[in-house]
């Protein structure tokens, strides 16, 4: 009898707590317009001990991470945490969450893209030889010019910040390597440090796995119809130097994806996500996704001629891709909707546009050679106004204009990009023929904005 | 009689020689002798081998499964597409073993970056002949999506690809564990 009413007491104890508890955090969550119920997850499905328990622990410590799995194609898949965040105790990246503390089982919040292609390796393996892998993380890896731009000039070594430092790394932390993705470094606990982790697409891991498959498709839910629309691209593509999102958003296409893309179905099975699903294309319809004839692709170069990303624009080639190749296939990807005479005049026309750059960005190289040799080019290319004007040359405008013409954004291919080109080469020969004339670089650069915009 | 025995003697020496070496050849590749060296107790007679014997032993491969199955080191390590390619290989495989067990000084040598080129000692072929059927029943939906792939046959993948840590347990580990004991427990003289 007395442990009977032990037991009710102890029970009531909790109860009576857990209400109290959950009474204000439950105000709180409705107050902000969430309702977050704190509740247990009890799954039985196809799950083993072990990863029954990481579901049913984190339906409480992480319940929005858990909503999210939920919700996804993974959970109808059975897949859950423990498919994807336990590694083996001998891992570099082996941790314990508090779950598992004292147990067998070690888990790593990091996973790369290496875990994808465990179900998914003909997607890993495509991704891997595009630039989104080891290309996206090589400048902040292995570009000294790079990483001078990262830690010393945005870092701020000249102002007397120590180098290496937290405020040292915070530029880059929070800049460069969000969308490119750095070297993860650990803390003494094997998790991930702060400075280096998460990061971006091509993001590097301790045990030699590259690449973050999670940028484009995101935790937790991992959803198809998400990676295909035009938002999942734009958190990188965007911006001064390379305003995909913006161009596409003037372009024609995405006139029409502002338009209707409600009504689309972004839930087609890959391959089968064809015209009629939706009525103009998203990034992922040229760039990915199967269409008529072609299959799906991860490698991001695949249907890509020019580079146009680099200060001289060239057919890709090597691990850029082979842009002969790329070329015919982007035509078999316009040929879809459009006739071939509009496809043909299209592929002309960008053709035409990296010529017209490629001549603004020759001529620069040659006037810089000369100053070069008469040694009148400034030792720190950031304070020195022809270095500068040469860098916004090919990397804001210049680039703005060619991806302006390669996907029909007017505005971007003249206003942001030619109109700005002109200009600045102008700028740039008047500052040559100064130094050429004076024999000596003038005492203040004149550039004093961060871009010509 | 002194010319006549040089003769004798240069006829038979090439003929010695062939004799003596196809001898050789036979014994080692013997019936017997293929037994007698496709044993894990051989395998760890070079003492570098025990670590990796050790991790084998808790894995599901070195028999810690409820069947009490055991797949021995050149289960994996040979392959076993037919017979010629299977004694190439161990002959090659066994004469590097020996060759580079002389020359690496195992308590410096990158055992963990050794694994890097699985693909090179561990054999398609041979898993596949214990696991025919990639699809079994009751396989859960992300492995069949998984072999479905491979098994089309147009992806540059390998089951030890995916499939990493199934042969040694926390390898590494056992691997520092052993090196670090003094040398005469890890066979340095």
């Amino acid at each position: 009898m007395k442990k009977v009413f032990g037991t009710l007491a102890v029970a009531g104890f909790i109860c009576c707590m857990t209400l109290m508890l959950a009474g204000p955090a439950q105000a709180a969550a409705e107050l902000e317009g969430i309702s977050l119920e704190k509740k247990q997850l009890v799954v039985h499905r196809g799950y083993t001990k072990e990863a029954k328990a990481c579901i049913e622990c984190h339906s409480q410590k992480t319940p929005g991470i858990v909503e999210n799995w939920k919700n996804g194609k993974m959970g109808h898949a059975t897949v859950s945490c423990y498919d994807c965040h336990v590694v083996e105790k001998d891992s570099p990246m082996a941790s314990q969450c508090e779950g598992v503390r004292g147990t067998n089982i070690y888990t790593s919040p990091m996973v790369s893209s290496k875990t994808c292609s465990k179900c998914h390796p003909r997607e890993v393996e495509q991704f891997l030889k595009s630039n989104h892998a080891m290309g996206a993380s090589r400048p902040l890896l292995e570009v000294p010019k790079f990483q001078a731009l990262m830690y010393t000039h945005e870092g701020g070594t000249h102002l007397g910040i120590e180098k290496g430092s937290g405020p040292n790394r915070a530029a880059s932390a929070s800049g460069c390597q969000m969308c490119h993705g750095t070297q993860v470094e650990l803390g003494t606990d094997n998790k991930p440090i702060k400075e280096t982790w998460p990061g971006g697409v091509g993001t590097r891991y301790p045990d030699g796995s590259v690449g973050t498959c999670t940028v484009c498709h995101t935790r937790h839910q991992f959803a198809v119809s998400e990676a295909r629309k035009p938002e999942a691209c734009a958190s990188c593509h965007l911006g001064p130097d390379h305003p995909q999102i913006e161009i596409y958003e003037e372009s024609k296409h995405g006139q029409i994806y502002n338009a209707h893309s409600e009504k689309w179905n972004f839930e087609a099975a890959p391959d089968t996500w064809e015209p009629g699903d939706y009525d103009a294309p998203t990034c992922a319809v040229c760039h990915m996704s199967g269409i008529g004839e072609l299959t799906t692709t991860h490698n991001v170069a695949d249907r890509l001629k020019w580079d146009l990303v680099h200060a001289r624009s060239e057919i890709r080639s090597g691990t850029r891709g082979n842009g002969v190749e790329g070329d015919k296939k982007m035509r078999m990807v316009c040929k879809n909707c459009h006739s071939s005479t509009h496809t043909n005049a299209q592929r002309d026309l960008l053709d035409n546009t990296v010529a017209l750059y490629n001549a603004y960005w020759d001529k620069a190289v040659e006037m810089k050679n000369t100053l070069k040799e008469k040694n009148l080019l400034g030792d720190n290319p950031w304070k020195d106004g022809y270095q500068e004007l040469m860098y916004f040359l090919w990397h804001h405008a210049g680039r703005r204009a060619r991806h302006g013409a390669a996907m029909n954004g007017p505005d971007y291919a003249h206003w942001h990009g030619f109109f700005q080109v002109f200009q600045v080469f102008y700028d740039m020969e008047a500052l040559y023929d100064y130094r050429l004339k004076t024999g000596k670089i003038e005492e203040l650069s004149h550039v004093m904005s961060t871009a010509p915009d | 009689m002194a010319n006549s025995e040089k003769r004798f003697s240069r006829k038979l020496l090439p003929g010695m020689l062939v004799g003596i070496l196809l001898t050789v050849g036979l014994i080692l590749a013997s019936g017997y002798m293929l037994q007698v060296t496709n044993t894990d107790e051989f395998c760890v007679t070079c003492h570098v081998m025990k670590p990796f014997r050790v991790a084998w032993k808790k894995e599901t491969h070195g028999g810690a499964n409820p069947k009490g199955l055991e797949a021995q080191c050149v289960d994996c390590h040979l392959p076993h597409g037919g017979f010629v390619e299977f004694v190439t290989a161990k002959a090659y495989t066994g004469t590097r073993d020996i060759i580079m067990n002389m020359i690496i000084d195992p308590y410096t040598y990158d055992w963990a970056g050794r694994a890097k080129f699985r693909r090179e000692f561990t054999y398609d072929n041979a898993c596949r002949k214990c696991h025919v059927n990639l699809e079994p029943k009751g396989m859960r939906t992300s492995g069949i999506l998984a072999h479905r792939q491979y098994l089309i046959g147009d992806l540059d993948k390998r089951c030890v690809d995916c499939h990493e840590h199934v042969g040694h347990k926390n390898m590494v580990t056992e691997i520092n564990n052993y090196f670090k004991q003094s040398p005469q427990v890890a066979g340095k003289k």
